[in-house]
């Protein structure tokens, strides 16, 4: 998290908001309805005022940011819905919604800031890398170097993705962007993680990467051996399927452009790897299956 | 420089007298934002004053949200 000396002017209008929705829930409380505020205005004042007083953090974070006004508060609109908020450094936080699991387990007091920050707020509170780390992690797990790389909002209106933010990274030749997720764009705003750590994630699989296909791995009971990857003669793409022995084989999938690049050029994803990527789901659930269940289908087919 | 007042910048902004970019560096977060870009080795510019904007204000991400940011739900 960046620290931040002053608050931003949307932040201030977000603690306005804030307070307007304290002061709705305080009105509620004492039932006394709009001549509250006009009444009460130096006791308003106070409570703005105390507010803005120093308080005890709540938690410190492994960057040294005090957490203060941790809580949660249910929805004005929908009561059944409750929301997360604190402060970090004295900078509201976006309020979050919360699980149904956490809303009981808070009324109990059975749930701490830290774990309740850690969940709603994981890239406030994760160790952020230096400046200079940030700057200089580029290279990829291959050896290449990310030569561009940066975060903007689509503003082709023709586009499904526009007024979304993307990520975008040219290594070499290649020219690559896509929609990014919540959780990478704060972990790129608060500087919890690396351009190299972001192309990987984002691209691994567009970049031939073998990090990126690291995660695949054949059930077990399945050999690579097993695993079949078949020109199409008539369109001349890959296809690429498993024979499951005795409970036939799986429907066949095509492969993506960059997985056959991956396969058979980069090398650097086998059979057994994209047979995991495609066709997962499928060798489970024969595997699952009865064995004469699963001939017998065979057969109809 | 005095920074202006957020009334007057959003009007400029709406009115499109200025773009992002002007909108931050003539506001108090001026000196954040800058520190923001040095630290993300960005230069100031349009994209990074409008995503630094868009980071710092609850509604603008409403719609950013993915089918896989769970308990993300913002309101």
């Amino acid at each position: 998290m960046v620290t931040k000396k002053k608050k931003t002017v949307k932040q201030q209008r977000a603690e306005q908001t804030a307070t307007k929705e304290q002061t709705a829930e305080k009105t509620a409380e004492v039932k006394t309805g709009e001549k509250f505020h006009v009444k009460n205005e130096p006791a308003k004042k106070e409570m703005e005022k105390a507010q803005k007083e120093y308080r005890e953090p709540q938690m410190i974070t492994v960057n040294g940011g005090k957490v203060t006004h941790a809580h949660a508060f249910p929805s004005k609109d929908k009561p059944e819905d409750w929301y997360y908020t604190a402060r970090l450094d004295g900078i509201q936080l976006h309020p979050i919604k919360m699980s149904k699991e956490d809303v009981t387990a808070y009324q109990k007091k059975e749930i701490s800031v830290e774990k309740m920050m850690e969940k709603y707020y994981p890239t406030k509170v994760a160790k952020q890398v230096t400046p200079e780390q940030f700057k200089a992690d580029r290279q990829l797990s291959d050896g290449r170097t990310i030569d561009k790389m940066n975060v903007y909002k689509e503003k082709d209106e023709t586009k499904q993705d526009f007024g979304k933010y993307k990520l975008y990274a040219q290594v070499g030749e290649q020219k690559i962007s896509q929609l990014m997720s919540w959780k990478d764009l704060n972990a790129y705003f608060d500087r919890v993680t690396t351009p190299a750590k972001l192309v990987e994630k984002n691209f691994g699989e567009r970049l031939h990467l073998a990090s990126a296909y690291e995660k695949y791995k054949l059930p077990e009971g399945i050999k690579m051996n097993d695993v079949r990857v078949s020109k199409d003669k008539q369109n001349g793409k890959w296809n690429i399927f498993v024979n499951m022995g005795e409970v036939g084989n799986t429907n066949k999938k095509t492969l993506s452009f960059d997985d056959g690049y991956s396969l058979f050029s980069a090398k650097t994803a086998d059979r057994g790897q994209l047979a995991a990527k495609y066709l997962m789901n499928e060798m489970t659930s024969l595997l699952n299956h009865h064995p004469a269940e699963t001939q017998n289908r065979g057969l109809k087919v | 420089m005095m920074a202006e007042t957020y009334e007057k910048l959003v009007q400029l902004k709406q009115e499109g007298e200025i773009g992002w970019l002007d909108f931050v560096l003539r506001g108090e977060n001026s000196d954040d934002f800058k520190q923001w870009c040095e630290d993300h080795g960005t230069k100031p510019c349009e994209d990074a004053a409008e995503f630094y904007v868009d980071m710092t204000d609850r509604k603008m991400f409403d719609h950013q949200i993915l089918e896989d940011d769970d308990n993300e739900e913002w309101y």
